[in-house]
């Protein structure tokens, strides 16, 4: 009888061990983490004036954007033009679209860890956006060069900079 | 296709005489006033700093075309998605002109800065 119920028990304790092993990922691939819902991150502040400023933004140029499912700010300054966006289309939404047409470029990366994607839209490449996830929506920082005859920009380099800044402050 | 074309031919146009501009500031042909040249630069950084802002638009719009996922969906796609990137490199045409606009005034107001500095400095140097 004490027998039984021992056996009963150590049958019970492994199986235990086993989900909790397999939930964990302690037998196998961790699992990812949820990334938190970032859908009421407001991109228009999420920087300070004085860190755009710093990028070279002029803060007057300030123009609030609400459309298509788009929700933030955009500037344009030297040398760059910059968006910053809550976008309501998740980054595997937009992996499912990499073929897409309007893309001239498009790569999977991270950014601080966090998933993310870059595209270009125009054939010159003078323009990048960095996509961040952010559980049901994405975050975006979009860069443009803003001059033709300034010293060249590296839109994307430019953007997953700002994107670093910008990821530790998401929830 | 049709407006595409005629908006590049009139580009094309606009650019010429920006270029016709430059030589004649170049030879000394053309100069203003500093002040006046300097607040027609300003003008024209404004008109490309709209641009640049009309760019931020069509690039976000580009982005999201929204169409069916279905094989009409994907063709209109194509179709939007290349009007769309040739738009926007006939923009970015238009603001490198009037960027060289810019330039070209500031070098005409520097031309006559200049010769009322070397006029004043030969004047100066005169005996008495």
């Amino acid at each position: 009888m004490s027998c039984g119920r021992v056996g009963v028990a150590a049958v019970v304790a492994v199986v235990a061990l086993l989900l909790s092993g397999c939930g964990s990922g302690a037998l196998g691939t961790p699992a990812e983490p949820a990334v938190a819902d970032a859908s009421r991150v407001d991109m228009c502040t999420i920087l300070s004036d004085v860190e755009l400023r710093g990028l070279g933004i002029d803060l007057g140029s300030r123009e609030q954007v609400n459309e298509l499912g788009v929700t933030g700010c955009q500037w344009v300054g030297k040398p760059i033009t910059l968006r910053l966006e809550r976008n309501e289309d998740t980054v595997a939404e937009y992996r499912v679209r990499r073929d897409d047409p309007a893309f001239t470029s498009f790569r999977e990366n991270t950014v601080n860890g966090r998933e993310g994607v870059q595209f270009s839209v125009t054939r010159s490449g003078e323009d990048c956006v960095q996509l961040m996830e952010g559980g049901p929506v994405s975050l975006a920082v979009g860069v443009a060069a803003a001059s033709s005859l300034g010293p060249p920009v590296d839109p994307c380099a430019e953007a997953v900079r700002i994107a670093q800044m910008i990821e530790p402050r998401l929830p | 296709m049709a407006g595409f074309e005629q908006a590049k031919a009139q580009l094309a146009g606009l650019g010429q005489q920006q270029t016709d501009l430059q030589r004649a500031v170049a030879a000394g042909e053309l100069w203003m006033e500093a002040g006046v040249a300097e607040r027609a630069a300003q003008r024209c950084d404004q008109t490309a700093d709209e641009i640049n802002q009309w760019l931020n638009d069509a690039r976000r719009l580009n982005e999201r075309l929204p169409f069916g996922d279905n094989e009409d969906g994907h063709a209109a796609a194509q179709r939007f998605a290349l009007a769309g990137q040739e738009l926007i490199s006939v923009m970015m045409n238009a603001r490198t002109v009037f960027e060289s606009m810019a330039v070209t005034y500031r070098a005409a107001g520097r031309t006559v800065a200049e010769a009322d500095a070397v006029g004043e400095q030969s004047f100066r140097s005169q005996p008495e």
